[in-house]
């Protein structure tokens, strides 16, 4: 009996460093999926990576320079896209190995969007403390599949300073937002 | 003047004869599993020289290697990629269409420098690019080329 007890507490010890720093993992289906699309992108950026293209922007530039420190906090980027032909080439079992790890401890989905045509969206956030540590975008349409994991402390704020750096398009709401501010600006 | 030629030929011959890389490692591979040949590139080793030496835009190494009338699967030229580079290059990009295109980009971190090494094919056609850059001075110099066009 002791020797179970012993056994069971040096099998959690030894189990709990490698639980406790797990992070998401794409699941092996995954790379089944890229031999039935039309084509397939798998984008890694690690940490190291990730510390590199950020030499790529200027220090001198504030943009440029803001959007270094938000990199510099991240740990990966992976994005994982594939094109159909056909509908129904892929289910949604097949994302489900991505789902179940989302429904885990520490996340929580924030938005859910479904569409009569077949395209839903979902986005995951990891709380990590305080703050938000990782954050899992899934789109599915009928002939498109996308996975994006962002991981690492991420400020929303500072999000959106990511677009138009690094292949990110820039985002529509910050121009609007800035359209809003000149109008509001102008009606005074 | 003897010992002068002696000494450029060194210097030039360096670059390219480097000991086998996972690059040559790679081409070789390809070659033998398409049963293509090598597109000879003229100039070719003059232009790696002066990259090596003049590391222009930041770059200090350049490796090419074209390859036309191939005939190979793009999981099957993948899978080649992957194994011929091995565990140090670390893949960043990949992108397959069943189309017969296949593109493979991995790098590799060099102290302040960035080793690239991208492998393409477009049906019958191959390339295979390696490139050591350092990226502040490659910005520098698209940053001195955006502002003189201005």
């Amino acid at each position: 009996m002791k020797r179970n007890v012993f056994g069971f507490v040096m099998a959690m010890a030894l189990a709990m460093p490698v639980g406790a720093y797990q992070d998401l993992k794409m699941p092996v289906n995954l790379d089944k999926l890229a031999e039935r699309a039309s084509e397939s992108v798998d984008v890694t950026l690690d940490a190291s990576m990730l510390q590199l293209a950020s030499g790529f922007l200027s220090k001198d530039d504030p943009d440029e320079a803001q959007v270094k420190k938000l990199v510099s906090k991240l740990k990966g980027v992976y994005v994982r896209s594939f094109e159909f032909d056909k509908e129904g080439q892929y289910s949604m079992s097949d994302v489900e190995a991505i789902r179940s790890q989302l429904r885990g401890p520490g996340w929580s989905r924030i938005v859910g969007v479904k569409s009569i045509r077949g395209e839903n969206s979902e986005v995951y956030l990891k709380k990590d403390g305080g703050q938000i540590g990782g954050l899992v975008v899934l789109d599915a349409e009928p002939k498109e599949l996308t996975i994006v994991h962002i991981d690492g402390a991420i400020n929303p704020e500072e999000l959106s300073e990511l677009g138009g750096h690094m292949g990110i398009p820039r985002m529509d709401k910050t121009k609007t937002g800035k359209k809003d501010k000149d109008n509001a600006k102008g009606d005074q | 003047m003897r010992l002068f030629l002696g000494i450029l030929t060194i210097l030039i011959a360096l670059p390219l004869a480097s000991p086998a890389s996972e690059f040559d490692w790679l081409v070789r591979e390809f070659s033998r599993e398409s049963g293509a040949k090598q597109t000879h590139i003229p100039l070719f080793g003059v232009m790696r020289f002066a990259v090596s030496v003049g590391h222009p835009a930041g770059a200090s190494e350049l490796k090419l290697a074209l390859f036309e009338h191939t005939d190979l699967e793009p999981r099957r030229f993948s899978d080649l990629t992957d194994a011929a580079v091995g565990r140090d290059w670390k893949p960043m990009v990949r992108v397959r269409s069943r189309s017969g295109e296949s593109t493979n980009i991995y790098a590799q971190t060099d102290g302040r420098n960035l080793r690239l090494l991208i492998a393409s094919l477009d049906r019958e056609e191959a390339a295979f690019v390696q490139v050591r850059i350092r990226p502040e001075e490659l910005m520098k110099f698209v940053d001195d080329h955006a502002q003189a066009k201005k």
